[in-house]
């Protein structure tokens, strides 16, 4: 867990107040809320195996507009970011990892230049074209980072809960695929 | 026999089709054997249905540590690739494979006869006729339990004896689609599966949980070597096998014969295991490897290479895929997930050419299983047949996502005479090495336009049947691709050495004490899935092994 120095950059950017680990991230400005009802809640989890506290916050911001709860879970609510978050401390290295990082910073830094707050902390309308501009992208760098970012999404949110995503199986269970005896459990 | 001894009477590369029955038949017969498998064990009953490890690659190497590299011609860069490995587990592609058993036909043991010259093809005559071969296929149906149905269509091949178990049960639109066909004037029938429809011999029966195609059976009712044949072999006491054990040379005497396998252990140590005699059975693409590998001052061009025709005549399954979605689906079994279990094989072998083709396969429809990341992932990126356009993501994803579980889709699939070619080969990559640092096996593809011609007719014939049906949608996917996992050719076996690599024992025809048991010895692809032949093959071969061990001329 590489905690400390993050946090303090977080904190000195002013973009969240938090106290640590496993309590919520609160974006409660009046520019996160700008154009949503609610305030983006993250709730971090115990650890982190890789990722910062900032990435994990942009992660799931991002993942919450690609599989957005509506009246079935989403993505954050299924645990897709702390999927993400542990598969990339796995070996061998999932293949949507390549560049995911790298690829993550560029979601926040376009967000600061364009918006001025990071990426959790813009309104869904200006998260939602971030993330459209990828795919439109002349880089083919950012097409393939959103294609690896709905993956690893769609990998948290619909994959074995035994890799920390899909909590409970509920993924399954509440959009209605069918129940299958023999998917529950990771393969030794 | 003893656990980690440096001698066997028999040493047997890989543990698929076909080196489970090779070690199996030698065992019984009592002869030490030891196969070496480079991927690990897995206990059958934890063949769980994991899509994320599905997605890791968990069945094949990973491709950062052992690629592979692929062309399209030789003009082409060829880039590294995960494609041509068939498996990296004990029991090789049988443990995830479809298991559709169909038998070659009579007409793909003497093609070129039966086609006459085809320019610029390699087509051959095999040295030995369907009638040595079907005791053989009769083995595997037994020792393996085959679901099928005799006699039920006239393109059948010969058989002398009905399978040992009925058909696997079938999704009611089997109905619909033998209607269909039928209107078309076409037959369609039961798909042979290497898949237990009842209980049979200790392993239980088929639980229907249709997600046969690269995973693991949990419950042993697949026909995989590491669930039908190995647990025999190794019951007989004569046979070990050594999972996460690579073979990287096979060693030579002066007086030419083999002297063993020298391999890399599960603990990454280099050990020598001497034999007597060395089956190679670890895939078309990767046995030619090993031999391209195993250089020496007697075979500087590669083991039983002196022709130089080890690699050439690669052979994949050539397939089209499509299918169809219906709004308003066929009830079927609220219990099980019950597929479509049909096949056609009007398009086998046709006396008068359609289309220009007169040999062409087999196409077979199912009702595909739902995997969920993968579900999500063809609505999100559009390759379910909806034209390729921006990734779908957000509420649209899920409404999308919603609406595919509510629709039934059937797919279709083909299996296609692969035309073998000089433009179609494996050697060793001139620059990519793997994390040890051997050259992998290069593949260089160019498909016969024959291949293409014929794989298309497949698919619009699929595509007759489908619009039968009234369906929403039919459309065609990929109107031609080559199934890697199927592979064969590329140590064809012959009468003459200058034509070929292997005799028709599958014994190469330079190197005495040297087999290989794979799918390498196919002159033809055959219409089919391979896996079925290789099996029955590899069966025939072991018989020839057992006469020369007891004669003592190996």
């Amino acid at each position: 867990v590489i905690l400390p120095g993050r946090r303090g950059f977080l904190l000195a950017a002013g973009a969240a107040t938090f106290a640590a680990l496993g309590t919520k991230v609160r974006f409660d400005t009046p520019v996160a809320l700008a154009s949503s009802d609610t305030p983006f809640h993250v709730d971090l989890p115990e650890t982190l195996s890789v990722l910062s506290v900032a990435e994990y916050v942009t992660l799931a911001a991002a993942c919450d507009r690609i599989f957005p709860r509506d009246d079935t879970p989403g993505a954050v609510d299924l645990g897709a970011p702390v999927y993400v978050d542990r598969s990339l401390a796995e070996r061998p290295l999932p293949p949507w990892a390549d560049g995911f990082r790298a690829g993550l910073a560029r979601l926040e830094a376009d967000a600061l230049r364009r918006f001025g707050v990071t990426f959790g902390r813009a309104s869904h309308a200006d998260q939602e074209s971030l993330l459209a501009d990828r795919d439109a992208s002349p880089d083919p760098e950012e097409a393939r980072f959103l294609r690896n970012l709905v993956t690893a999404t769609l990998e948290g949110a619909l994959g074995d809960p035994a890799y920390g995503g899909n909590a409970a199986g509920a993924g399954w269970v509440e959009l209605g695929f069918p129940v299958d005896p023999f998917a529950r459990t990771r393969m030794p | 026999m003893k656990s980690g001894s440096d001698y066997a009477d028999v040493v047997v590369v890989g543990s698929g089709a076909g080196g489970g029955p090779v070690a199996l038949e030698l065992a019984r017969a009592g002869a030490r054997v030891v196969v070496l498998e480079k991927g690990r064990y897995v206990e059958p009953g934890s063949m769980v249905h994991d899509e994320v490890a599905k997605r890791r690659h968990f069945m094949v190497p990973d491709v950062r540590d052992e690629p592979h590299t692929l062309r399209y011609g030789e003009h082409q860069a060829a880039a590294r690739t995960a494609e041509g490995w068939t498996a990296n587990i004990v029991g090789g592609g049988t443990v995830h494979f479809s298991g559709f058993f169909h038998r070659m036909h009579p007409v793909d043991m003497r093609l070129r006869s039966a086609l006459g010259p085809v320019a610029d093809a390699n087509v051959a005559d095999w040295p030995i006729s369907y009638e040595e071969l079907e005791p053989y296929y009769r083995r595997v149906d037994e020792e393996i339990g085959v679901s099928g149905t005799w006699k039920a269509h006239p393109h059948e091949e010969p058989r002398s004896a009905p399978y040992p178990l009925p058909p696997i049960d079938e999704h009611p639109i089997a109905r619909r689609i033998d209607e269909a066909t039928a209107r078309l004037g076409m037959h369609s029938f039961p798909t042979p599966r290497a898949v237990l429809s009842q209980p049979y011999r200790g392993r239980g029966a088929c639980a229907y949980c249709s997600m046969c195609a690269d995973y693991g059976c949990p419950t042993g009712a697949k026909g995989s070597t590491l669930a039908a044949l190995l647990p025999a072999a190794i019951a007989t006491g004569h046979c070990e096998v050594r999972a996460r054990c690579m073979a990287t040379e096979v060693v030579v005497r002066d007086d030419g014969r083999v002297d063993g396998v020298v391999y890399r252990d599960a603990e990454g140590m280099t050990r020598f295991l001497r034999a007597r005699a060395v089956v190679l059975a670890c895939t078309a693409v990767e046995s030619a490897r090993l031999l391209l590998l195993s250089r020496s001052s007697l075979f500087p061009q590669g083991l039983a290479n002196r022709s130089g025709l080890v690699g050439r005549n690669l052979l994949f399954s050539s397939g089209a895929l499509g299918g169809a979605t219906f709004r308003s689906s066929t009830p079927g079994d609220a219990e099980r997930h019950l597929s479509a279990q049909r096949s056609v094989q009007d398009m086998y072998f046709m006396d008068t050419p359609v289309d220009g083709v007169r040999k062409a396969g087999t196409l077979g429809f199912l009702v595909g299983f739902v995997e969920p990341i993968g579900m999500a992932e063809a609505v999100a990126f559009r390759s379910d047949g909806g034209e390729p356009d921006a990734v779908v993501w957000g509420s649209r994803l899920k409404q999308r996502l919603r609406e595919r579980l509510s629709q039934q889709q059937l797919h279709f699939e083909s299996f296609c005479e692969f035309y073998a070619n000089a433009g179609t080969y494996v050697d060793l990559d001139p620059e990519v090495k793997d994390r040890w640092g051997a050259p992998v096996a290069r593949m260089t593809v160019s498909p016969h336009p024959l291949t293409r011609d014929a794989t298309r007719l497949i698919a619009r014939k699929a595509m007759d049947v489908l619009k039968l049906l009234s369906p929403d949608e039919a459309y065609v996917s990929t109107p031609q691709t080559e199934t890697k996992f199927l592979q064969g050719g590329t140590c064809r076996f012959g009468r003459d050495p200058e034509t070929s690599v292997l005799d028709r024992e599958c014994r190469a025809h330079e190197v005495p004490n040297l087999y290989v048991s794979d799918g390498s010895f196919l002159p033809t692809s055959g219409g089919v899935p391979p896996t079925m032949t290789i099996m029955a093959n590899a069966f025939r071969v072991a018989d020839g092994i057992v006469r020369r061990l007891r004669a003592r001329e190996i």
